[in-house]
């Protein structure tokens, strides 16, 4: 019974995250590969309550289903305030409506895909979120744009933002994951120790009791293709997968690829996820207490 | 845990348990995901039962929108929207009153002039405001609350000259309140800790308001801290705490209060509840470290991920507090003594004096902390604690001199 009620109490306490104080930020992933668009745009509920209502029974809460009744005016009146253009104006639409907790509070998650009139050249992006009402909201970017990652972040001062298309050439490119790849698996000393556990007995052999080197090289080198292959394939589908879960998450920590074999990645990810929140004011609040002594209050 | 006792064997296992749960339950949450149920509630606003802010915040904007080219009632707005900031620590009002003055062209009129300055100030753009609140006062003289926070700039410049001038055009104003508590203030930082303390005292006793009051009490815990007279500094916090206001500075100021005389069960057991403002889960994961609670090593992830998240929108307001936090929790002395120091060229005041000499110490160098104990000398701040670490700071320095102050004792 005690046991019981012991459990519940830490059910409840990971049920209920301790949400931050921040400053407003959306956090809007996009992928760009020609003409082609693809991305995802996380707004508080908070923020779109502030601007559309969405409490319609006024009791301080949101529902899913007041959410869901308010979908088409979110994603009209989130569009109107991004622009892309590549060639000219992109068409952008709203495939789905989910939802993500962030370190502030539930977030509404905008799936989107859209097409631009060229598919080569500088995309020039407009962001005006929210800037009409809260002056502090930023929009933290994550743009791939032809295979090249851009970070950005968007406020009223620098709404309006360009960037250069992916020059980079596929060779280029190559080498950079050449040596991104080589330096992972440096990096990771469970990795060495791995491959090498795996590769003595390759070389060595159990016999009469005793371990002895192999006979010839091509016996020792085919079994050592053999294992590096099948390790690195598994390695490869591990990377797959996790990439698959971490989407979204590895975004803000802009280590995409990083999450291979290692527990470190698992952190990142949570602080990816936008648990990590943002500074509030009470950093800054040491002037506050003359706000008290107003003009005209004495 | 107070809901359950358990033995030992099983409080292991329920840990166990914790952590097996913990994993699965942040990475549930990191994926978008369609809820079911149209009833499920996804998001609690900001306001408690019984809080009529929401009301009167609808009130005041429909007001500011009826009469769009009206600038007092959106300066009533904006006002109101600050105050938020500042009770709850929720700093997505303060882009909301900056949003409402942004709504006026220039030229700004002195009361939103007054409070862009106020604005700015809050993310430290002291140059910005400053020059506001000239304007503002270039409007109407008589704007006591510009002069006042000028001062303030002025003092966490520690540039006391200006400061004391606008002190004096408080007085000339006939602000008593304001006056007391800007000299009060200016004479604390500039030796003369006794004087201060009873000046503020003196403003206090004009005073009936309750924010006023607060704000004094807060001051004067603070100043008889500096003096080292710890029963009385902790009657002041508890006076200023029994007035029942949210306040994000006091809770701040008596969190320090209670880590400096070795009361770190009582941060926990004060400010318990407020892990969402920042600077105050700063005090609560000190505290914790200093118990050694389990949840300490929590607490300070926590504080990383903020810093964190700050950085990636490019805030770079907190740095003393991520000083703090570097030295105090991390133990990484370097990067606390360039953070520490960075926030010393923008801010000046006895805290942010007093993180760069820890640093400095701890980083064994003496030349980085050679800025405040300029400051000590030419000021003459006689806190014995900021003194002592001064002379402690350069040690390893010569010539290295603090200027002697008046010594008293710990009580």
């Amino acid at each position: 019974m005690m046991l019981r009620r012991c459990l519940l109490g830490l059910l409840l306490l990971l049920s209920l995250p301790v949400l931050a104080h921040k400053a407003s930020d959306s956090y809007l992933v996009l992928d760009i590969k020609g003409s082609e668009v693809s991305g995802q745009w996380d707004i508080a509920l908070r923020d779109i309550d502030f601007a559309l209502g969405l409490d319609r029974d006024g009791n301080g809460e949101i529902t899913w289903g007041e959410l869901r009744a308010r979908h088409a005016d979110i994603a009209t009146w989130a569009l109107g305030r991004l622009s892309l253009q590549r060639g000219g104006a992109c068409a952008l639409r709203v495939t789905d409506h989910l939802v993500d907790s962030h370190t502030d509070g539930a977030y509404a998650v905008l799936q989107l895909a859209g097409t631009c009139p060229a598919a080569s050249g500088e995309l020039a992006l407009g962001y005006r979120l929210l800037f009409e009402l809260d002056a502090l909201h930023r929009g933290l970017l994550r743009l791939s744009l032809d295979g090249a990652s851009h970070t950005a972040v968007l406020s009223p001062e620098r709404a309006t933002q360009g960037f250069a298309a992916g020059e980079a050439s596929r060779l280029a490119q190559f080498g950079q994951y050449l040596v991104e790849g080589i330096w992972h698996i440096w990096i990771g000393f469970d990795h060495i120790l791995f491959l090498l556990s795996l590769l003595l007995p390759a070389v060595l052999v159990h016999e009469a009791g005793r371990w002895r080197g192999v006979a010839r090289f091509g016996e020792a080198l085919r079994e050592v293709l053999w294992v590096v292959t099948a390790f690195h394939r598994g390695a490869f589908d591990h990377a797959l997968a996790r990439r698959a879960g971490a989407g979204y998450a590895a975004f803000a920590a802009g280590r995409i690829g990083d999450c291979g074999l290692r527990g470190a990645c698992r952190r990142q990810q949570s602080q990816a996820a936008g648990r990590a929140p943002a500074l509030d004011g009470g950093l800054r609040l040491r002037l506050d207490p003359w706000l008290r002594l107003r003009q005209r209050a004495d | 845990m107070t809901f359950c006792k358990l033995t030992r064997p099983r409080r292991f296992g329920l840990l166990a348990l914790f952590l097996a749960l913990s994993v699965p339950a942040l990475s549930a949450q990191a994926a978008p995901r369609k809820p079911v149920a149209d009833t499920e509630v996804l998001e609690r606003l900001p306001w408690r039962a019984g809080d009529t802010s929401a009301r009167e915040l609808a009130a005041l904007h429909s007001a500011m929108t009826a009469a769009a080219t009206d600038p007092a009632p959106a300066a009533e707005l904006a006002q109101r929207y600050f105050d938020l900031a500042m009770a709850r620590g929720d700093p997505r009002y303060v882009g909301y009153a900056e949003a409402v003055v942004a709504r006026f062209g220039e030229p700004l009129p002195a009361s939103l002039r007054s409070l862009r300055g106020l604005l700015r100030q809050y993310r430290h753009d002291f140059a910005g405001a400053l020059e506001d609140f000239a304007g503002a006062l270039a409007l109407d003289p008589d704007w006591a609350a510009a002069h006042a926070w000028r001062a303030a700039i002025y003092l966490v410049q520690a540039d006391y000259a200006a400061a004391q001038q606008e002190c004096d055009a408080l007085r000339r104003l006939g602000r008593s309140t304001l006056q007391g508590g800007c000299a009060g203030l200016l004479q604390a930082y500039t030796g003369q800790l006794e004087a201060g303390y009873r000046s503020l005292q003196l403003a206090l006793a004009t005073t009936s308001d309750v924010d006023k009051r607060l704000w004094l009490l807060t001051r004067l815990g603070e100043v008889a801290a500096w003096r080292g007279q710890t029963a009385q500094a902790e009657a002041h916090f508890r006076e200023a705490l029994g007035l029942g206001r949210d306040d994000g500075y006091l809770l701040a100021a008596w969190g320090d209060f209670l880590l400096d005389t070795g009361q770190p069960a009582e941060v926990i057991r004060q400010l318990a509840g407020w892990e969402a403002s920042d600077s105050l889960l700063l005090r609560l994961a000190e505290a914790g470290a200093a118990l050694k609670r389990p949840d300490a090593s929590r607490l300070a992830q926590l504080l990383d991920e903020r810093f964190a998240a700050a950085r990636l929108r490019g805030d770079t307001t907190h740095r003393a507090e991520e000083a703090r936090y570097r030295l105090r929790l991390r133990g990484d002395a370097a990067e606390a003594l360039r953070l520490a120091g960075e926030n010393y060229r923008v801010q000046r005041e006895p805290r942010d004096a007093r993180i760069l000499l820890e640093a400095a110490i701890a980083a064994r160098d003496a030349a980085s902390a050679q800025v405040v104990r300029d400051w000590l000398h030419s000021s003459g701040f006689e806190d014995v604690r900021l003194r002592r670490l001064g002379q402690q700071s350069c040690t390893a320095a010569s010539p290295c001199e603090v200027a002697p102050a008046p010594v008293r004792r710990i009580a």
